[in-house]
């Protein structure tokens, strides 16, 4: 190849790159000319007069009282009741560990006015069962005679309200729902057994639909480390809110043989049937109303 | 118009109402049928499902398959049921002090106290005075199904070796400090009978009723050994007075309406109308309680007054020393009036978690810096060196004061404000007292009785 040619290619080439790169550069810098561009408005102004809102708003205290007052109706409304619950301990639930199902049981409950209740086990297992009963740490639920589940709405009750601050920490419209979110904890912090938490509050009815139990200290710190989370749901049954699971998380101070050092406890609450008559056969047995205490 | 005629319109016009009846019908029968609102609903389900992915395993649904039919089975055949009635309980006991030696024994209980009652019946060996204690008691309680309000009756009856202080109620170290080191300085008396009491409890007060018919007399050192082959911090046993106390007593608490703080009073009436050889009348009243400042520190405020008229013995008068006052060794200060004042600055987070080390520490340690101020005047039951007197409160001079810090560990036993403490105290004053290291195991607010 002769330099003359050689020489008549690269500048054919140079030219051929300067036209296919040139025009771009040149096209991107009109592009704003043709795509789209906000305008300066200097033309229209609007301004909307402050409109004064002469309806007092919900005190804190009204939300409280309405919870209490709605949480007694809710318990007022039922006159009996019959579940399942289902008791769950799942092993070894912390990061990076495989949960092992440890016990699971379940019980048929029926309860009635005024204070009857029974409690029917039908089905308890064990991954390890224990070869002697009086040894094992046997995990058993009293659901008690009471309907009013006081584990959802312990610090509502106007017997325990004083020993608790509340702040409302949020509010959200769903349809024609609004929903309250709030904190509460304890107002003495000498007070380390009681947790504190947050509910969320329906107000077409005033009750509680889930809840958020904290506790700042571990209430045993010789034993549990802390309790990571527990949570308290309830569900809709009919135009009845009622409890639908209880689940929380366990760490404990000392690996615990076969439990690890997290685990997890759970209550299922399932098979609800509210108002529909209990026989008096099943509280004609001796265990009926053997167990004492709210749920 | 004939009758057919007639008729036809009679149909046609039953037929219009009858169409016009049902048309008006027809919204109501939509609205019945119309979906329920189940926004709520959703917005509850849709927070449960990130619970569903927190738990995992746990919050899976149960397998209720075949329930149905066994729970028949069970109803149509109640003693099948595999659930059987567990209600004897047993539970050792031991305990070690320098008046009874290591001294075991065992405790039996059964029933429950809100059906037909509770029973229990303890005994134990103390092989130093040669003597079988024990008691057996009956507890009946009343409970609204929420046991937010409680009437109990507590019936108590049998030996007993108790502390010579009546108001020393704290769990203690004593019987670990008697058998390790040997640095046990409680004083001990012997009690023989019964006690009845009757209270009524609700979450704002309770108030009670009691009596007690018992034997008080003296004991005496019998063990002077330790694990350690310490020699005994004290060895002499300060002897209670024999008398036969037939006592009544009435006692409240109260929560204050606006202030964090709890009021207890008590008062007990002893011989008299009712007998025995001693005529007293003991009262005492504590306020106590926790205060938020702010996030992190709490304000645990405490007083205390007693005050003794009558027959003064050793084993009803009011002490001073050791929980009441650090730098004052226990049971060393004792008289027919006392007045106590203690305030506790408590840092509420564990240390580790305010210099930001751990979140939930595995062996939480909290701070606390206190200050406190006691004083006993009147008859000196013990050493007869105070003076008689028929005053009611105490002279400027009978105060005692001390200022120290603590380094405190919570296991959350027997109850979830009790701490282990080691505490430094100097005296503030100008007497011969000197600073001391004391490590206590006692409940933050120790002037008020568990409730």
């Amino acid at each position: 190849m002769s330099t003359t040619a050689s020489t008549l290619r690269f500048a054919v080439l140079a030219a051929a790159l300067a036209a296919a790169v040139g025009p771009g550069r040149a096209l991107a810098a009109e592009a704003p000319a043709r795509g789209p561009a906000l305008a300066v408005e200097d033309t229209m102004r609007t301004e909307v007069p402050p409109v004064l809102v002469a309806a007092p708003r919900v005190t804190l205290d009204e939300i409280l009282a309405r919870v209490a007052r709605g949480e007694a109706h809710r318990d007022s409304l039922i006159r009996d009741e019959t579940f399942l619950v289902s008791i769950r301990v799942v092993g070894h639930t912390g990061e990076g560990q495989k949960p092992q199902l440890l016990e699971e049981s379940v019980e048929q409950v029926w309860k009635r006015r005024p204070g009857q209740s029974r409690s029917l086990e039908l089905r308890h297992w064990y991954l390890h069962p224990p070869k002697k009963q009086d040894l094992n740490m046997d995990v058993q639920v009293s659901a008690g005679d009471d309907m009013s589940e006081t584990i959802v709405n312990f610090a509502f009750r106007p017997e325990s309200r004083h020993e608790f601050t509340f702040k409302i920490v949020g509010r959200e419209i769903l349809g024609d729902h609004l929903v309250y979110r709030i904190a509460f904890e304890p107002r003495s912090p000498l007070s380390l057994e009681l947790p504190g938490g947050t509910v969320w509050v329906d107000t077409r009815d005033d009750v509680i639909v889930r809840q958020e139990i904290e506790f700042r200290q571990s209430p045993i710190p010789l034993f549990v480390r802390g309790i990571r989370r527990l949570v308290v749901e309830r569900q809709r049954v009919g135009d009845t809110w009622v409890l639908s699971r209880v689940l929380a998380r366990v760490e404990t101070t000392i690996p615990l043989p076969r439990y690890g050092s997290s685990f997890d406890f759970g209550l299922q609450f399932t098979q609800y049937a509210l108002n529909a008559g209990v026989p008096d056969s099943v509280f004609a047995h001796p265990a009926a109303h053997a167990k004492q205490g709210g749920r | 118009m004939s009758a057919r005629t007639r008729f036809r319109a009679a149909v046609a016009l039953g037929a219009a109402l009858t169409l016009a009846h049902l048309a008006a019908l027809a919204p109501r029968a939509r609205a019945a049928a119309a979906p329920r609102d189940t926004t709520i609903e959703g917005y509850v389900r849709s927070m449960a499902d990130s619970t569903d992915r927190f738990f995992g395993l746990t919050a899976q649904p149960s397998d209720t398959t075949g329930l149905d039919s066994l729970r028949g089975y069970y109803l149509a055949h109640p003693n099948a049921s595999r659930r059987a009635g567990r209600s004897l309980e047993l539970m050792p006991l031991v305990t070690f002090n320098r008046v009874l030696g290591l001294t075991p024994g065992a405790e039996a209980a059964v029933g429950f106290a809100e059906r037909g009652g509770h029973v229990s019946a303890a005994a134990q060996w103390a092989p130093g005075p040669d003597l079988w204690l024990g008691d057996g008691a009956y507890q009946k309680r009343w409970t609204d199904p929420l046991e937010t309000r409680t009437w109990e009756l507590l019936l108590r009856a049998g030996r007993d070796a108790a502390s010579l202080d009546r108001d020393d109620d704290s769990p203690g170290l004593s019987p670990l400090r008697a058998l390790l080191t040997g640095g046990d300085r409680t004083m001990y008396k012997r009690l023989d009978g019964g006690r009845v009491s009757f209270e009524r409890t609700t979450p704002g007060w309770s108030a009670g009723l009691g009596a007690r018919d018992q034997l008080e007399s003296p004991m005496a050192t019998t063990a002077t050994w330790t694990i350690g082959r310490h020699a005994l911090a004290v060895t002499d046993n300060t002897p209670a007075t024999p008398a036969r106390v037939h006592e009544a007593g009435a006692w409240g608490s109260l929560r204050l309406p606006w202030l964090p703080l709890r009021l207890q009073a008590h008062a007990w009436r002893g011989g008299g109308g009712l007998g025995g050889d001693a005529s007293y009348t003991r009262l005492r009243a504590t306020l106590g309680g926790g205060i938020a400042l702010g996030r992190h520190l709490t304000l645990a405020p405490q007083a205390d007054y007693g005050r003794l008229h009558g027959d003064v013995l050793p084993q009803e008068a009011f002490y001073v020393g050791g929980t009441t006052l650090y730098t004052v060794p226990q049971g060393a200060l004792q008289g027919t009036g006392r007045a106590l004042a203690r305030a506790e600055l408590l840092l509420v987070d564990p240390v580790q978690r305010l210099l930001g080390l751990e979140k939930q520490p595995l062996f939480p340690i909290q701070l606390g810096a206190f200050g406190g101020l006691a004083s006993r005047w009147g008859d000196d039951p013990v050493t007869g060196a105070a003076e008689l007197t028929s005053r009611d409160w105490p002279h400027r001079t009978d105060w005692l004061g001390e200022a120290g810090v603590s380094v405190m560990y919570r296991p959350g036993v027997p109850d979830p404000l009790t701490f282990v403490k080691v505490s430094f105290a100097r005296p503030i004053g100008p007497d011969d007292r000197a600073a001391v290291i004391a490590v206590t195991f006692i409940r933050t607010l120790n002037f008020l009785q568990p409730h």
